[in-house]
C-alpha cells in the first residue's frame, strides 16, 4: 500500500479535534471504520490519495496541512478558562486552534513582520506556585502593574495593554458554552505568550476578566505541566489563583477601597461603569478584601439573583468588547506593502480560509465574500390585485389536489 | 429664562466656571479619601460626611482667589460666628456653595445667604432686562449664585449634580441656573476619566522584508 507520501498521522488527529469530531464521527463521515482512523492517526497506515482527498474535503483543510511535520512543544499546560466544565471535545478543539496559532499562523507572519517585544514581569520564584497565598498574588498583581507603568486606577483596555507587552491575542467563537478563553506559553515557539478569547458570550466585562485570568496563568503558572492539571485539588487551586490574580490586577485594593462607598447593588452598579468589571466581581472583591460582612455578602447575592443579573447585568450590552489588533495589523501591513496578496497569503497557509479568518481575527467572509444578496422587492397590491392573486392561488391548489 | 445665566457666563472670568466644576468635583473625591484614611465605619461616617464635604469644597474654592484679575475668594464667618464659608466675588457677582437635596431644593436658611439673595438683581419680564434690586442702593445690587451640589444616591463619592443656581430675593427658590455638567461635558468626562489608566496604542508591528520572500 503506497498511501500518501509524507502523511502525518498526528495532523489528522489535530484536524479531527479542531472540528470537534470523535473518531467514530469522522469514520462515519468518511465511510470507513473507526480502526482505520486510529491507524491513520497513529501513523501506522497512510491513506490512499483518493481517501486523502476525501479527508481533506470533509475536514475543510488543504492536503498540505496533513503533510506538515509537527514540531513538538514541551508539555507546558494549555490553560482553559472554565476547564472544569469543558468537555474533552471542546478542549481538543481549543488545543488544536491554539497550536495552529503558534505553530502555523504566527511563524508565517513573523517572516514578514516583527511583533512587539515580550515584556513579562519575572515575579520571584514560581517553582511551586501552588504555595502562593492571596497576599502573594495581590503583590504580584501590583508588581505587574508597576512594570507595565500603571498606577492603581481602572485599566482602559486590557487587551491592548497585553498586546503592547508582546502577548499574541485573538478572539474567536469557541462554539462551546463551557469555554471562555485559553492560553499557552509554548517555549519552543519564540517564548511568546498566546491567548485565545471567546467571542461567544459577548460581554465586555466578562472578557476583560478572562484576559486577566489568562494573564494570571501565564505569570503564575508557567512551570505547571499539563499532567499537573489532572489533580482535581491542584487544579482548583490553580484556577482560584488565576481568578484572584485577575481581580487584584483589574481592581487593586488601594484604589478600590477609596472608591467603595455603600454595600448596595446600586453602588456596585455605579462602580461597574468606572472599573469596567462585572458587578459580581466587585461584590466578591469587596468580600475578599473584608469590606463587607458575611451577612451583607449573602444578602447581596440574594438581591443580585432576584434582579436576574446572573444572566445579564446592567451595562452588559453597552460596554464595547475589547478587540485584539496585533494579528490583523500584521496581516494588513503585509497586504498594504504588497508583499503578498490576500489570496497568496491564504494559499501559503495550510489552513482553510475560515480558520485563517478566525485565527487572525479577520472579518467573517474576508477571503470568500458571499455573492451579493438578492433582495425581494415588496410591491404593494391594490385590493383587486390581491383578490385576483388569492383566486389564482386557490385555482392552483385545487388543480394540485 | 436664562438672563442670569447669560449675565454670569458673559461677565465672570472665562475658565472660572470650569474651575468651580473641577474644584467641587475633586472635593468630593478628596472627602471620600479623607474619610477612608480615618478608617471610620460606614454608619458613623455618614454623620461627618456632609461637614467634611463642605469643608473640602470651601477649601478648594479658595484656590480661585486672584486666579483671574479681579476675582476674590475669601473665607468669611457668619453672623453667629459659628460657621465659615467661602465667598467668591467678582465685580457685582457673588457665589457661595451649598449642599442641597435636589437641584430644586432651596438651601438651608442662613443670614448670609438671605442677605446676598435679597440683593439679587430683578429680572424685568416686560423688557427682558435685569433691573437693580429696589431694596438696596443702586450699585449694591448683586448677581448672586449658589454653587449647589449633592452626593449621588448610588455612589456618594461623586456629585449627582453641580449647578450654579440663582436664588430669588427670599432665597426660597431659583430664578435661573447653569448646569455645569451640561455646560462643560468634556471637562466632566475628563474628570471622570482622570483616574483611568489610559493605555496608549503601542501594539505596532514592524515590517521586515526578507530577501527572496517578495
Amino acid at each position: 500500500m503506497k498511501g500518501t507520501p509524507g502523511f502525518v498521522g498526528e495532523r489528522l488527529k489535530e484536524a479531527r479535534e479542531a472540528r470537534g469530531l470523535t473518531t467514530i464521527a469522522l469514520a462515519d463521515l468518511l465511510n470507513i471504520t473507526k480502526q482505520a482512523i486510529s491507524l491513520y492517526e497513529l501513523g501506522d497506515m497512510s491513506p490512499q490519495p483518493d481517501m486523502m482527498q476525501e479527508i481533506a474535503y470533509k475536514l475543510n483543510l488543504p492536503i498540505a496541512f496533513f503533510l506538515r511535520p509537527i514540531k513538538h512543544n514541551s508539555n507546558n499546560a494549555v490553560f482553559f478558562r472554565a476547564l472544569s466544565a469543558a468537555n474533552k471535545s471542546d478542549r481538543g478543539r481549543g488545543r488544536s486552534r491554539m497550536r495552529w496559532l503558534y505553530e502555523i499562523v504566527v511563524p508565517y507572519l513573523r517572516q514578514f513582520v516583527t511583533f512587539p517585544e515580550v515584556n513579562i514581569p519575572e515575579v520571584g520564584n514560581m517553582a511551586n506556585p501552588l504555595r502562593l497565598t492571596d497576599d502573594d498574588i495581590e503583590n504580584i498583581a501590583t508588581q505587574v502593574r508597576r512594570q507595565w507603568g500603571l498606577g492603581d486606577g481602572p485599566i482602559s483596555n486590557v487587551v491592548l495593554l497585553m498586546e503592547n507587552n508582546g502577548f499574541i491575542i485573538t478572539r474567536m467563537d469557541l462554539e462551546s458554552p463551557t469555554l471562555d478563553a485559553f492560553s499557552n506559553f509554548p517555549m519552543l515557539f519564540g517564548n511568546t505568550p498566546y491567548i485565545i478569547l471567546g467571542n461567544d458570550k459577548q460581554s465586555a466585562v466578562r472578557s476583560r476578566f478572562d484576559a486577566g485570568h489568562e494573564l494570571g496563568h501565564l505569570i503564575l503558572h508557567r512551570s505547571i505541566k499539563d499532567s499537573d492539571l489532572n489533580k482535581t485539588t491542584d487544579f482548583k487551586i490553580i484556577e482560584q489563583q488565576a481568578n484572584r490574580f485577575s481581580s487584584a490586577f483589574l481592581v487593586p485594593m488601594n484604589k478600590f477601597s477609596e472608591d467603595f462607598s455603600l454595600p448596595t447593588l446600586n453602588a456596585f452598579r455605579a462602580l461597574k461603569s468606572k472599573w469596567l468589571v462585572s458587578i459580581a466581581l466587585l461584590i466578591k472583591r469587596a468580600y475578599d478584601l473584608g469590606f463587607i460582612s458575611d451577612e451583607h455578602y449573602r444578602k447581596l447575592w440574594i438581591y443580585y439573583n432576584h434582579k436576574g443579573w446572573r444572566k445579564e447585568e446592567p451595562l452588559d450590552n453597552e460596554l464595547p468588547i475589547e478587540q485584539p489588533l496585533l494579528l490583523r495589523r500584521a496581516f494588513a501591513s503585509i497586504i498594504e506593502a504588497k508583499i503578498r496578496t490576500p489570496e497568496q497569503l491564504l494559499s501559503e497557509l495550510p489552513l482553510s480560509s475560515k480558520d485563517v479568518e478566525d485565527l487572525i481575527h479577520l472579518p467573517e467572509g474576508y477571503f470568500n465574500p458571499s455573492p451579493p444578496e438578492i433582495k425581494l422587492k415588496f410591491v404593494p397590491l391594490s385590493n383587486t390585485d390581491c383578490k385576483s392573486a388569492v383566486e389564482e392561488a386557490e385555482r392552483i391548489i385545487k388543480r394540485k389536489s | 429664562m436664562g438672563v442670569y445665566k447669560d449675565y454670569f457666563l458673559s461677565n465672570f472670568p472665562k475658565g472660572g466656571a470650569e474651575d468651580i466644576l473641577r474644584y467641587v468635583h475633586s472635593a468630593y473625591l478628596n472627602n471620600w479619601k479623607f474619610l477612608r484614611v480615618q478608617e471610620l465605619q460606614f454608619g458613623p461616617s455618614k454623620n461627618v460626611f456632609p461637614y467634611n464635604l463642605n469643608a473640602h469644597i470651601d477649601s478648594n474654592l479658595l484656590a480661585l482667589n486672584n486666579k483671574y484679575p479681579g476675582l476674590k475668594a475669601t473665607s468669611k464667618i457668619n453672623e453667629a460666628r459659628n460657621w465659615r464659608y467661602t465667598l467668591i466675588s467678582y465685580e457685582n457677582i457673588r457665589l457661595t456653595a451649598s449642599n442641597v437635596d435636589s437641584p430644586t431644593t432651596a438651601p438651608r436658611d442662613s443670614s448670609f445667604r438671605n442677605y446676598f439673595a435679597s440683593c439679587q438683581y430683578r429680572w424685568d419680564v416686560n423688557n427682558g432686562n435685569l433691573e437693580p434690586c429696589q431694596l438696596t442702593k443702586i450699585g449694591d445690587s448683586l448677581i448672586y449664585g449658589l454653587v449647589i451640589h449633592s452626593p449621588a444616591t448610588d455612589n456618594p463619592i461623586l456629585p449627582a449634580f453641580i449647578h450654579i443656581a440663582f436664588p430669588n430675593q427670599s432665597c426660597s427658590g431659583y430664578l435661573d441656573r447653569i448646569n455645569l455638567f451640561k455646560e462643560y461635558p468634556s471637562l466632566l468626562e475628563s474628570l471622570r476619566k482622570e483616574e483611568m489608566e489610559q493605555i496608549p496604542d503601542k501594539s505596532e508591528v514592524k515590517l521586515h522584508i526578507q530577501e527572496g520572500l517578495l
